[in-house]
């Protein structure tokens, strides 16, 4: 299973933000922001929750699961 | 004892230890026969110099205005890493084309001064923010980037050491202790900067 996120798509709603300015206002790098849209970095449950936090949405429209066996989406 | 008092009597104690070689070398380069060479004495001075800036500027820049612009940053992280390159490749460099001058001329701790640099102005950021952890001024990838680099050195020292080891006694090879200290100093410095980086920017 791996972890699905819209969190590109966030941003483009929130006034098209860039990842550095996400970046800026959650507290971490760029890159972070950066590996978290690609899938390739789990963010903890706190960081998880500063995102639903500033986007104002449940984590669970932000983030979702892949589960790759069943080859559909978590949500 | 908390940690802020812990990392102080850590700093200090390396701060006595440098003035205290610091000042033996220069004692023993006066009571030895053959005089300390200029290059010595110039390198003997510069790690000095910069070790007790440094310290000193721990104390100094966080009661100054400079404070408040001095913040960790990617391009701070990324520099730490270059920075442990580029020691870790000069101090290889230098332990296999001269590992009895490195020793001698001090120039071990020359080439690794940069990276002390680094790091100490992490702890003035961590000062500055008057904080006793580094999650405060790392964020969880970047911890979690360090601790995967960490894991690699350990691999990649063992490793290139177990290398180094069979090649040394198959050709019968005798090197000597500190050539085996400055390769294990500087290979993981090297290792564990340039897994830093790669984990930090592999995506």
């Amino acid at each position: 299973m791996k972890l699905g996120n819209h969190l590109r798509r966030c941003r483009f709603d929130k006034g098209e933000m860039t990842q550095q300015e996400l970046a800026s206002e959650i507290g971490v790098t760029r890159q972070t922001i950066h590996s978290i849209e690609k899938g390739k970095f789990i963010p903890s449950t706190l960081l998880s929750l500063r995102l639903s936090r500033f986007f104002g949405r449940p984590v669970e429209e932000i983030f979702y699961i892949i589960d790759e066996n069943r080859k559909e989406r978590g949500r | 004892m908390d940690k802020r008092k812990k990392y102080q009597s850590v700093l200090i104690s390396v701060i006595a230890v440098a003035l205290i070689i610091g000042i033996a070398g220069l004692q023993k380069g006066k009571e030895e026969s053959q005089p300390v060479s200029s290059a010595e004495r110039i390198i003997k001075f510069t790690v000095l110099f910069l070790v007790l800036a440094g310290a000193a500027s721990y104390w100094i820049i966080p009661k100054t205005k400079i404070a408040k612009s001095m913040k960790m940053t990617e391009t701070v992280f990324t520099a730490t890493s270059v920075t442990g390159i580029i020691c870790g490749i000069a101090g290889l460099g230098a332990a296999v084309l001269w590992p009895q001058k490195i020793i001698e001329l001090h120039l071990f701790e020359f080439l690794f001064i940069p990276f002390f640099l680094m790091y100490a102005y992490w702890g003035l950021i961590m000062k500055i923010q008057r904080t006793d952890e580094i999650s405060d001024i790392l964020d969880e990838k970047q911890i979690a980037n360090i601790k995967e680099a960490a894991a690699m050195t350990f691999a990649g020292v063992m490793g290139l050491f177990l290398i180094f080891f069979f090649i040394s006694t198959s050709n019968g090879l005798k090197l000597q202790g500190s050539f085996w200290f400055l390769f294990y100093f500087f290979s993981s410095l090297l290792i564990f900067s340039a897994a830093t980086l790669y984990y930090f920017k592999r995506d």
